[in-house]
Parts: C-alpha cells; structure tokens; sequence
C-alpha cells in the first residue's frame, strides 16, 4: 500500500506545536480526513496541505503531490506572484491574469489565495480602503467560517493565505485612517508570530512586516519613542534575514523619530541614508518618502 | 486527470528555453533525460533538482514519491542554504543529521554531502595551504560527480549548472585564490557571473549567490589593480541586490564601488557610496570594525565621509 510521507511532517509538527486536530483542520477539512493523511493513507489536495503546513508555521514544502499540469503552473504562479508582492516589481496584475486564464475550475482555496491577491492588486490601483476591508475578511472566511478581529490568540491558527488577508486588513484599515484599529490589528499579528514555534525564517519574514507597519502606526499617532523602539527592534532581524527593503524603510522610521524626537541632524542621516537606497533600488514611491521628510527638514530633500 | 509527471515538467521548461537534451544533459547520460522526459524512468529528488535548477526552475514541486529520509534532507538542505546566505557557516549537527538519515547517500547527496563539509571548513577553520590545496580538491572531485568533464583550468561554462554546481565553482575559486593562483580563480568567477547575466537573466531565475559572486569578484578586481572592471561588477551587483532583496553582499559591494570610483578620480560619487557602505557596516559588523575602514578609505583613497552612528559616543 502507498503511503505518502506529507502527512507524517504534518502530523509531526502538529504534535510538536501540541494543537488539536480539530483547531488545525478547522474550516478546511473534517477531522477524519486530517487523520487520513496524517497516517498517509490519504494525499491532500496541494492547497490543503499548504494551507496545514503554514497553520503549523512551515514552509509549504509539497515534493511527493502528484499534481495535475494545471496546479503545477498555478502553483509557480503563487511563487512568482508573492515575489513580486514582496519586491513590488509592478507584474502582480498580470500575473493574476495568467493564473485567471488556467483553464480547471480552481478548488476553494486556490480561489481564496486568487481573491486575496486580486484584493491586493485592485487596492494598490484605487479600489476603496473600506471595499478592499470587506474583500479581505469576505477572502478569510472562505477557510473560516464567521471570522472577525477579535484579537482572541488562542481562537484560530492561520494559514499563509490567511494571514496575508489579516496583514492586509490593516493596510485598509490604515489607509481609511483608523490607526488605533490598525495598531489593534498589527499587534494581534505580532503577539500570533512571537507565540507560534514557526519555522524560523517564515517567522523573522512575517515580524518584519509587522514591525515595519506598527513603527509607521506609533510615529503617525504621535508615540514617537514606540515609533524609535520598533524601527530599532526591526534592524537586527533584517541583518539576521539579509533583508534589504526593511533595512532601509527601519532607517528611515529611525531618523523620523530621532528628529520628531528633537535629535535632528542624527535624524537626518538616517533619513537622507534612506532616501539615497530608495533612490538606489529605483523605487516609484521615492517622491512620496521626499514629500513626507521634506515636512520634517525644511524640504532640504529632492528626488534627483 | 492524471498527474503531471516530472519528466513532463522538464521537458516543457527545457523546451520553454530553447536547450537540447545535450546541453541539459551535459555529460551524464541524454539516454537517462530522454527516459525520464518520455516518463520511462522516474528521477530520484537529487537527478530532478539537478535538471530543474539547471534550468533555473523553482524547486518547491517535484511530483516525485519521496522516503522519509527525502523529506528529512529536504529539510536540512533548505536549512543549510538559509544559514549561508545568512553567513552563517556553523552547520552544527545539520550535516551528521543529513548522513544518518539513510544508510546511504546518492551521488548527488554525496555531492551536496562533501562540499557543505568542505565549505564550513573553508570558512570556520582558517585553514592552512596544505589543507586549501586539499579542500581545492574535494572541491572539483565533488563537481566531477555531476560534470565529469568540468574544465576548471578554462571556464568557458558551456554545460548547465545546477545550484549545487555552482555553488562548487564559486568555492572551488575562493580556494584557488587563497592560495594565490588569483589570475585563475579571477577567471573562475567571471564565468560564473556571465553564467548568471545570460542564463538566468529573469527575475525569478537567479539565486542569492550571484550577488556574491559579483561582491567577491568586483572585490578581486579591485585588489589587482582594474578599477573599471570592479566598478562594472561592483555597479552590476548592486543592482542585483536590490532585485533580489539581499542585504548582505551590499556593504562590501558599496565599498568596492566608492573605491574605484576614487580610483577614477569620481570623488563626490565615491563620497556618496563608502558613506552608504559605513551607514549599513554599523549595523552588520559593529562601530570598531566600520571606524577601522573609514580609516582606511581616508588613507588610500583620500576619501572622508560621514555616516549614521560615525560620531556615536560609547553607547
């Protein structure tokens, strides 16, 4: 008889992570069917294992899934498309369209990760902040029934997809203006990386993010050492991580606080450090860092 | 609907990227790819990430049934690649766990086996030249395993290189500069730059390691003396830090950048990148050892700068 060996990882990080089959197979499989493949009696569908895999903080790792031809490209898209997500390289729109025009009904959670990035994508090109909120939380509820923010850590244990819905629900939630919202949101996020016994670079990947957005909360809502305290937390992980994008974006936090904070040429070495990486990578947002520091130095930055 | 089998999956890539089953096969044998692309022969995990990253193909699927000692390796590999693009060469239990998760290695687990052990000796032991001449030839016997033919003597990389492969080339070069064979290993490296600027020139295609690849050449080349050239490598791989979001190679890649600039006598540039290179030094290697190259790149280059943390007083 076959046995597949995905589900013993899966059952072996669920044993480590001590969760309930029931808290891990909650809205996307029934119980009987997480034991199944567990004893790897059962092959899970390939966005069901990944959707276990990341609830358990994994990397979805997916070798042995004998998959059609039409979920092989689509999952090469999912790669390429949360790359460019993370670079902001701009091909996220067609990307989408490639995964749109894959010609088999897509199952329910590959639907969920396509209504997610479409979010994302029609977000970035003018849809409301309070549309893309509702879409996010409608995305989320695909995979969990009756999902609200209600900050309760121990209530639910969130796949990859499903924290990019949460994570973007307070980008909306910033950009309708409801920073203590965000702030609330952002948190929750951070509290859920730093308690789960995740794989170690998915975790220091995902407190980034969360570290970066709750330094530009703090700064906005006038808590200016928070802002400085998160920026500097943030700066080691990118070292530890290689991460370039967060490196700078930190600095540039850094510098703002350490000038709202009165230490003003300190403050604008980080800032013009910032602006020059940001000049470097070719960004298109550099007009509107130059516009913000420009409020705060006498508009002694310019774009060339 | 059936499965999409492997071989499928590296003939449509191959064929995607106009390459034969001669250039994709190298020298092992094309009767091997031709049975595995016609489905005949079912590849074990190390022979399918071979020709997948030969062809630059992302490795996270494979369609292959796989053992349990598969999935263990699977781990341990993506952990070692995570901790050298980190720096990070202290691979503790990671490779004693690797070997004892079956009672044999394949050839290509033994390749993958043999240069991690070389490598963290490379880097952890400060070894001497008889040591280096004999980590150089663990270095090319392991690539032989995969390309018995590898001329190392002239790299005109005509086969493909999987990410192992290359990542033998680029320490096989580092050796052979340590030991002071420097015009070779130059050569070494620049084919494996050109191998990652016309191979793998999408986005998605290259791997972390070009960057390095690119910071340690532009690096040579400024020790011997050819400016122009550092400044187009070092400029070259910048731009791939970016791409790729590493920060790592960057500072030394920035340091080399502002120094051949001053070479050229392009002082405000130069002015701008070794003060960059010292504002993200601070933060990687620490106050005393940034002050140290500040130092030196006010001696040799003339060059003084400031940079954030420059004037921190004993925090």
């Amino acid at each position: 008889m076959v046995r597949y060996v995905a589900g013993r990882d899966i059952h072996d990080f669920r044993k480590k992570m001590r969760v309930t089959q029931k808290k891990l197979a909650y809205g996307i499989c029934s119980i009987s069917t997480l034991s199944r493949i567990e004893s790897g009696e059962q092959m899970p569908a390939r966005k069901l294992a990944e959707a276990l895999l990341t609830r358990l903080g994994q990397p979805p790792e997916l070798y042995d899934l004998p998959l059609t031809r039409d979920e092989y490209l689509r999952n090469i898209l999912e790669a390429k498309m949360s790359r460019s997500l993370s670079l902001g390289t701009g091909e996220l729109t067609d990307l989408l369209k490639a995964y749109r025009e894959i010609p088999t009904e897509p199952d329910l959670l590959e639907k969920q990760h396509y209504l997610c990035l479409k979010t994302i994508d029609d977000a970035l090109h003018g849809l409301s902040p309070d549309k893309a909120f509702a879409s996010f939380l409608e995305t989320i509820r695909i995979s969990i029934p009756g999902f609200e923010l209600t900050y309760d850590l121990d209530a639910y244990l969130f796949s990859r997809v499903e924290q990019l819905c949460i994570n973007n629900m307070a980008f909306s939630l910033h950009d309708m203006g409801n920073i203590g919202e965000t702030i609330r949101c952002t948190e929750f996020l951070k509290a859920y990386y730093e308690r789960t016994p995740m794989n170690e670079y998915e975790k220091g990947n995902s407190l980034l993010r969360t570290l970066s957005t709750l330094s530009d909360c703090a700064g906005i809502s006038g808590d200016i050492a928070r802002a400085l305290a998160l920026a500097e937390e943030g700066i080691p992980h990118c070292v530890r991580y290689s991460n370039l994008l967060f490196f700078y974006l930190n600095f540039y936090n850094k510098g703002f606080s350490l000038a709202s904070l009165g230490r003003k040429e300190e403050g604008k070495e980080y800032v013009s450090f910032a602006l020059d990486m940001l000049r470097e990578s070719g960004s298109k947002d550099l007009h509107l860092y130059v516009d913000d520091a420009n409020t705060l130095f006498d508009n002694c930055f310019t774009e060339g | 609907m059936p499965a999409y089998l492997i071989g499928e999956t590296i003939r449509e890539q191959r064929l995607r990227r106009n390459i034969s089953q001669e250039a994709l096969a190298g020298t092992s044998s094309i009767c091997e790819l031709s049975d595995i692309e016609n489905g005949t022969a079912m590849p074990s995990r190390k022979t399918a990430e071979l020709y997948l990253s030969r062809l630059g193909v992302d490795l996270s699927i494979m369609n292959i049934p796989l053992t349990q000692a598969d999935c263990t390796r699977i781990h341990i590999e993506n952990e070692l690649f995570i901790r050298i693009n980190g720096r990070n060469f202290n691979f503790g239990g990671l490779l004693k766990a690797y070997r004892e998760a079956s009672d044999t290695l394949d050839s290509l687990e033994q390749q993958l086996y043999e240069t991690m052990d070389a490598i963290s000796q490379f880097q952890n032991d400060s070894p001497d030249g008889r040591q280096l001449e004999t980590l150089c030839t663990t270095f090319k016997t392991s690539l032989r395993r995969s390309i018995p033919t590898y001329d190392f003597t002239s790299p005109s990389i005509t086969p493909y290189l999987s990410f192992t492969e290359r990542l033998i080339v680029y320490y096989h070069a580092l050796t052979c500069y340590a030991l002071g064979r420097r015009d070779d290993a130059v050569l070494q490296l620049e084919a494996i730059a050109s191998y990652y600027r016309e191979r793998l020139s999408g986005r998605f295609d290259k791997t972390t390691l070009c960057a390095f690849v690119l910071q340690t050449l532009s690096g040579w080349l400024l020790d011997s003396g050819d400016a122009a050239a550092a400044l187009r490598y070092a400029e070259e791989g910048s731009r791939t830090c970016f791409e790729l979001d590493q920060l790592l190679p960057l500072p030394p890649l920035f340091y080399t950048r502002a120094a051949s600039l001053a070479l050229l006598g392009r002082k405000d540039e130069s002015k701008r990148y070794f003060s960059l290179c010292f504002s993200m030094m601070e933060v990687c290697n620490g106050h005393g050892k940034t002050a140290h190259c500040a130092k030196e790149a006010e001696a040799r280059y003339g060059i003084t700068c400031s940079y954030c943390g420059k004037n921190k007083t004993g925090e």
